[in-house]
Formats: structure tokens, sequence, C-alpha cells
């Protein structure tokens, strides 16, 4: 492996990795927070991703500005569906696991006749090739992970210094002691729904000129992003962050060294981060008493 | 309260998973028959999820109605209309095989023609063997056109369509010794890969690797970076699907820096590609071409491009690799006249078949190379283009008797 190729795979795996980061991290939240295991975050993924492709496309609308309305459209949508679905099942997470995977499906069928079965394609906005020291990079892998970095900096920013921020993390603490503390747990289980999905539509959007769009594309990253949150932790966001990393190098270095082993590989990298670390590198294990 | 908030969660929740489940509805289409004729039921299984299962299906739905309407066909003297069947196989074993078994116990279809992935072919083969069921099918699997099979022939040239293919390429890519294959990995890719390597190497060109990925893979970048890694002169594709995903494999070449020959022996769709690669990453590619986009088409090439483009208003011809199977079925009923699976499996297997498709001349061929003296596989004749400034325009034509006789060439054996 000479260093040009080093550095282009280096590139691939952190380009998908951050894409994984995004995901997992409103996945974190969704589940931290709002305490649901969504099994519908995939589908909302490629709601970004369609919307993205109907407001740019269809539209014509400038790239970041059809990603904006995106996100707030799958946002507004995964609150009205907190709202008139999860509201009731709060603190029941098998009961809103069982609600999720309904939801996916009514989602991916609802895709499917609204968008038909055919692949999508949608032109790159940021075509054109950087060359640096030899080392081929395209441009759009480049601006996916500028992007990435920026949400995920707009995310830091979020849970540390705003109100809601801290509601939120309060909440996922304690939600009765937050509850005495005058913040209102349904307001803030909705915003963490709506910000969770938006992040995965967010994903989905800044995805969608770079590879295909499908009614079914939200299945492998929503196993992705499982193994994202068992690597680093199932509510920790700095383990979102390594898992999602690790995630991403793991299939990009392994395809070129190991070809279709890849995918076992990855396994096999999970498999041994497990045995030292069973509750994932940032998480915790829960011991029965 | 809280009781009362449990009943309506639950309520919800149940809701939504039976509405999930609802939702969940096979795809089925059928194309109607004349009501004053007596009908033939036909099926066939497309993968309705990939652009060329729904441009085979779209273009059925223009041919069988309209020669419903233009008479039919005449069986023993009476006229005959085709009530075609499709069920979506989504290009998978499990739901090919389901598609097959329900065209066959439910619809009672006696003949399956059209199918285009070897997976879902494969795994009803044996069902449609059992049951008698006449099959002509597409896909690349030699496993279609083994011995064993009475009732089943491969009737797309995806399994003759290399030799020729190569006979051009060393034409265009005169200095090409290496190649590296980029191929699904599945039944038709690691068909299509081992026959293309096959042919490649009779033709002088060594295969450094052949990289096979998931069908549903989007990101080719890995697989882009090992093949570049491995500085082929060309690359080749076989076994890709013609629409999106190939246009992102031609990405990822370019974006890793590739800048040497392309080879396809698919007609690429040129709308799906250019949605997603740049005319950069697709010059030069040499593919297959339309026989409605070379420079003198034949009349039948006209006459159906008319017709799709009159019920559609626009034009795709990613579905004339597929629909050669129904122009064979009407002229095997022609020749036979006889709509009985063994009477036409019988005739075919022993004293072949010509006829006309929109793509040329095309006759059934024995396979000697693989053990079948009966007349199973198909051979057409071949338009070649390259895409130029994003434009895929003519470069050049093999004719049905070059065809045949590059493949005797590589494969050996008489197969006429």
């Amino acid at each position: 492996m000479t260093g040009e190729v080093f550095a282009q795979l280096f590139v691939n795996g952190l380009a998908s990795g951050m894409v994984y980061v995004l995901i997992a991290s409103g996945l974190i939240l969704v589940l931290g927070v709002a305490r649901i295991f969504n099994f519908a975050h995939g589908e909302f993924y490629m709601l970004g991703a369609y919307a993205t492709f109907a407001f740019y496309q269809a539209l014509q609308l400038n790239f970041f500005l059809s990603v904006a309305i995106a996100v707030i459209v799958v946002a507004a949508f995964a609150g009205v569906c907190y709202r008139f679905a999860f509201h009731y099942m709060r603190g029941n997470l098998l009961l809103c696991a069982a609600a999720s995977m309904g939801l996916s499906m009514i989602l991916e069928r609802g895709a499917l006749l609204g968008f038909g079965t055919q692949e999508r394609g949608m032109p790159s906005p940021f075509t054109g090739i950087l060359t640096v020291y030899n080392v081929v990079v395209p441009v759009e892998k480049m601006t996916v992970i500028l992007l990435c970095v920026a949400v995920m900096c707009g995310l830091y920013y979020l849970l540390m210094s705003t109100k809601l921020g801290k509601a939120m993390r309060a909440v996922k603490l304690d939600t009765e002691v937050a509850a005495l503390q005058g913040v209102n747990t349904t307001k803030v289980y909705a915003l963490a729904m709506a910000t969770g999905c938006a992040l995965a539509g967010l994903a989905g959007g800044i995805i969608a000129p770079l590879y295909s769009i499908t009614p079914g594309m939200g299945h492998t990253v929503l196993l992705k992003s499982f193994m994202v949150l068992i690597v680093g932790g199932l509510e920790s966001m700095v383990g979102g962050v390594v898992g999602g990393l690790v995630i991403g190098m793991t299939l990009s270095f392994g395809y070129y060294l190991v070809g279709g082993l890849s995918e076992i590989l990855l396994f096999g990298v999970i498999g041994v981060i497990l045995v030292f670390k069973p509750g994932g590198l940032f998480g915790e294990v829960v011991e029965d008493v | 309260m809280r009781e009362k908030h449990l009943r309506h969660a639950v309520c919800i929740a149940l809701f939504l998973s039976l509405v999930g489940l609802g939702l969940v509805v096979p795809c089925q289409s059928s194309a109607q028959g004349s009501k004053d004729m007596d009908t033939l039921k036909v099926g066939s299984t497309l993968p309705l999820n990939l652009g060329m299962g729904v441009e085979t299906k779209k273009m059925l739905e223009v041919i069988v109605p309209n020669f419903n309407q233009a008479g039919g066909i005449t069986v023993k003297g009476k006229k005959v209309a085709v009530d075609l069947i499709i069920y979506d196989d989504k290009y998978s074993a499990e739901a090919g095989r389901a598609a097959v078994e329900r065209l066959i116990y439910q619809d009672k279809v006696r003949h399956i023609i059209c199918q285009i992935g070897s997976a879902p072919i494969v795994a009803g083969l044996s069902i449609a063997e059992q049951e008698k069921v006449l099959t002509l099918a597409g896909g690349a699997s030699a496993k279609i056109v083994s011995p064993g099979n009475k009732y089943t022939f491969g009737t797309s040239t995806t399994r003759t369509s290399i030799p020729p293919l190569w006979l051009m390429a060393k034409r265009i890519f005169p200095k090409a010794n290496t190649v590296v294959f980029i191929s699904p990995d599945d039944e038709t890719g690691k068909a299509r890969a081992a026959e293309e390597k096959k042919v490649a190497e009779a033709n002088g060109v060594k295969v450094l690797d052949v990289l096979y990925y998931a069908r549903d893979t989007v990101d080719f970048s890995s697989i882009a970076a090992r093949a570049k890694g491995l500085s082929p002169d060309v690359i080749s594709y076989p076994g890709a699907v013609a629409g999106t995903q190939f246009g992102l494999q031609m990405k990822a070449m370019h974006a890793v820096g590739f800048r040497g020959g392309q080879i396809s022996a698919i007609t690429p769709q040129m709308e799906e590609i250019s949605a997603v690669a740049s005319k950069e990453a697709m010059e030069g590619l040499l593919c297959k071409i339309p026989e409605t986009d070379v420079p003198q088409p034949s009349a039948l090439a006209v006459s159906v491009k008319q017709e799709y483009m009159k019920k559609y208003g626009t034009w795709s011809e990613a579905s004339l690799t597929w629909i050669p199977a129904w122009y064979a079925f009407i002229e095997a009923i022609k020749k036979t006249d006889s709509a009985d699976p063994g009477v036409i499996a019988d005739f075919m297997a022993t004293k072949g078949l010509q006829w006309d498709m929109p793509n040329g001349k095309a006759m059934l061929v024995k396979r000697p190379d693989l053990k079948n003296t009966q007349y199973t596989d198909t051979c057409s004749e071949q338009s070649y283009g390259q895409i130029k400034d994003g434009k895929l325009t003519f470069a050049g034509k093999v004719s049905l008797d070059d065809v045949v006789g590059s493949c005797e060439k590589v494969f050996g054996g008489a197969w006429k």
C-alpha cells in the first residue's frame, strides 16, 4: 500500500465514518433523552435524502438550502410522530421499539409508493478533484467531512451551552428531578426526537449526491448505526464519534486489505473491542444485583 | 389515568405495526388479453427494485397489448391473446423462487419469459423444470443452459456477448495488456467474471484481479482504490447493473485517479448514469449500443421505439437486452403451431430457432463447452458504442456469423 493509497482510504473512511457519527449521534440523542429505541431512524435518513433530492432536483433550489429545508421537514415530521405516537408510550422502551418498527415499515412502504422502486441519483454540487502531493481526493468527500464536523460542533454547542441542551442533559440524567426543577419534560422529549431524527435526515441529505437514493437505503445504515452504538457505548456521544470513525475506517481499509471479507473483519474488530470493553469504548456495563 | 394512557399506548403501537405490515403488498401487473380471443397465460418475474426491471415491465406493457390488438398469434387455427403476469423478484433468490412458485401453482402458467437476474432464475429453475414449464430466461449463469434442463433456454445474449465485445475492445484499446474486473458478488457477477476472464485471456489480456462487491453497495471508494492500486490498462465491469450503481462505480474509479480504458458488456442507462457520474468519469467507456441508436436501425427497432414513446413520452433502451425472450417465444409458437411447453421445448432444443428482435437478428446455439449439445443459448448481432463527451456514439458492429465464430474460437466446439 503506497502513501497515496493510504491517504485516499483514510479520507474515504473519514467521510463515511463522519456520516455514521451523525446518524449515531441522532440515535443516541433519541435513546438517551427520549428513551426511544428508534428502529425507524434509518427511514428518517432516507426521508432526508429524498427530501433533499426533491428540493434540489425537482424544485432546482440551491443544495445547502435544499438540505436545510429537508432537515426542517424531517424534524417537524419526527416531532409529529412523537406527539401522536411515542408520547403515549413514554417510559416503556419495549412499546416504543415496537411502535418504531411499525413506523419504519410505514415510512419505507410510503417511500416506495411515493417515489417508486427505482434508484435515484443526483448530480453532485461539489465536482472536481483535489490533488495534494499526488494524493487524489474528491472535493465532495472533503465537503462531507467538513459539513459533518461543523454539525457535530453545532451539536456540542447545543448540548453544552444552550438552555435546551442543559435541559436535555438533565432529563437524560434523571427525568423526575429535572421535572421538579421546572423542565418541561414533554417538550424536551419531543425536541430530542426531532433533533435526533433531524441529524439522520441531515446525514441523508449530505450523502444524497454521493451515492444513490432508494426506499431501502435506511436498513444498511441503521445496522451500521447500531454497530456504532455497540462500539462506542449506548448513550455516550463521545463514544458515538469514536465508534463511527472506527466503523468507517475499518470498512474503508478492510476492503482494500481483505476484499469481500471486510464485513467479517468489522465484526471481528467489534468482538475484540467488546472483549476488553463489554459496554463499549465509552459505555458502562450494567451488572445484575 | 395511567391505565388509560397505557391502553392508548398499546393501541397506537399495535395500529402502527398493523398498518406497517398491511402495506407490505407484492407488486403485480397483468397485461390483459383481448376478450374476443382465447387467452394464453404467460408469466414473468422482474427486479422491480432496479431500473432495468422497471423498464422491461414498461416495455412488455407496450409490446404485449399491441401484439394482442394486432390479432395475437394463431395456434391450430385459433387466435390467441397473451395474458402476461409479472411479479417482483427483487433480484433475489428468495423472492424469485416465491414469484415462480406463485406463477406456477397459483396462476397456473405454463410459460415464463423475460426474467433478468441469474439469482432469481436459478432459484426458480428446479420448480419450472419439475412442473414442465417452458422458461425463456435472461441471466448470465451457466446453470440456465446446463445439459440437465429440458424446458429452460437462455434467450438473452449475456453469456455470448463477451467474445465479440473483446473483439471490439482490442480494436479500440490495442495497447491494453492488463485488466481488472469489478463484479457483483452473486450468481450473475461470478458467472460473468468467469466467462469474461476466459475471453480476455484468449485475447492476450492478463486479468490482474477480480474485485467483488455486494449487490446493494453504493460506496465503491475502497474497491476503486484497490483496483487503481493494481495499475491495470483497462477496467471491465462484468455483471454490472446498467443504471445508477454503474455510474457510481465509474465515478469512484475517476475519483481515485484512474484514467485508463473502461469496458462494459451492457448498454448503460445514460440518464441514470449521468445523474451520478460526470462526463469525465464516463469518457471513453466501450459498451453495447442499442440497435435503435445505430446509424441505420432495423424496422422492428424503429417501431418498438415509436410504440414506447407513444405510451410514455420518453425513450429508454434499458429493456432491449431482456425482451428477446418475448420474440423468441412468439417465433417458437409460430414454428411449432403449438402452445404446449413440451412441444416447443423439443423443437427448440433439436432444431434451434432464428428470430428477429429490436436488437438485431438472433439464433439459438449449442454450448458444447458446457457439455450441452442441444440448442440452448442465444447469439445475436452486436453493435458497440463509446461514450464521448457524455453521449453514447456508434463505434462498430459485429455480424451474427462473426459473433458465433468468436464464441467458437474462445470456448471451442461447433455451436451451430
